[in-house]
């Protein structure tokens, strides 16, 4: 029993997921970019350096 | 300019992506003045060209497109620049546009759609060409 269900192995396996499920890149659609690119010409016009 | 119609270089080393952007920009009117399949011969032409537009995909080899768009904007700080890729990361699309990407195209837009951002450029180089 203890070995099929090794709950630390299972806590670290959770733990390993979430890593990589926070590591995963964030995708931007076409709408996304043309907003953010609005945006920085707009920072840029009102003197301001990054996003 | 040549008689209004902008000079664009394209930067891609996918035969077929090339292939199908010359096309559009030809049936758009547009005059394709040379092509690169690597990042270092993008940069070259670019040097030699000075064309009005350059498309440029990010992952090219021997420099990828963001390091040639780097070393563009800093040689030729009035230089448009439009990424068309595949990269679709927030990151790169961020660090792209503080180079100073003029615009940030998404291959996996429709063609028309494709088309429709590129006119919306042109028409803006065309105003600034006309208001000089």
């Amino acid at each position: 029993m203890n070995e099929r269900y090794d709950v630390r192995q299972m806590l670290l396996e959770i733990k390993n997921d979430e890593k990589v499920y926070r590591s995963k890149p964030v995708l931007l659609t076409q709408k996304e970019i043309d907003a953010m690119r609005e945006k920085l010409c707009q920072v840029k016009k009102e003197g301001g350096a990054t996003l | 300019m040549t008689e209004g119609k902008p000079r664009i270089i394209l930067a891609d080393d996918e035969i077929h992506i090339r292939y199908l952007v010359r096309n559009i920009i030809r049936v758009e009117g547009y005059l394709v003045v040379g092509e690169a399949n690597n990042g270092e011969d993008a940069l070259a032409l670019y040097r030699q060209q000075q064309p009005d537009l350059i498309l440029m995909d990010i992952n090219l080899p021997l420099k990828t497109g963001d390091a040639v768009l780097a070393d563009i904007m800093r040689e030729f700080p009035q230089a448009k620049v439009v990424m068309l890729t595949m990269v679709a990361d927030i990151d790169m699309v961020r660090r792209c546009l503080e180079l100073g990407a003029t615009d940030y195209i998404l291959k996996s837009n429709p063609i028309e759609e494709i088309k429709r951002i590129l006119r919306r450029i042109v028409a803006t180089l065309q105003a600034k060409e006309s208001g000089s």
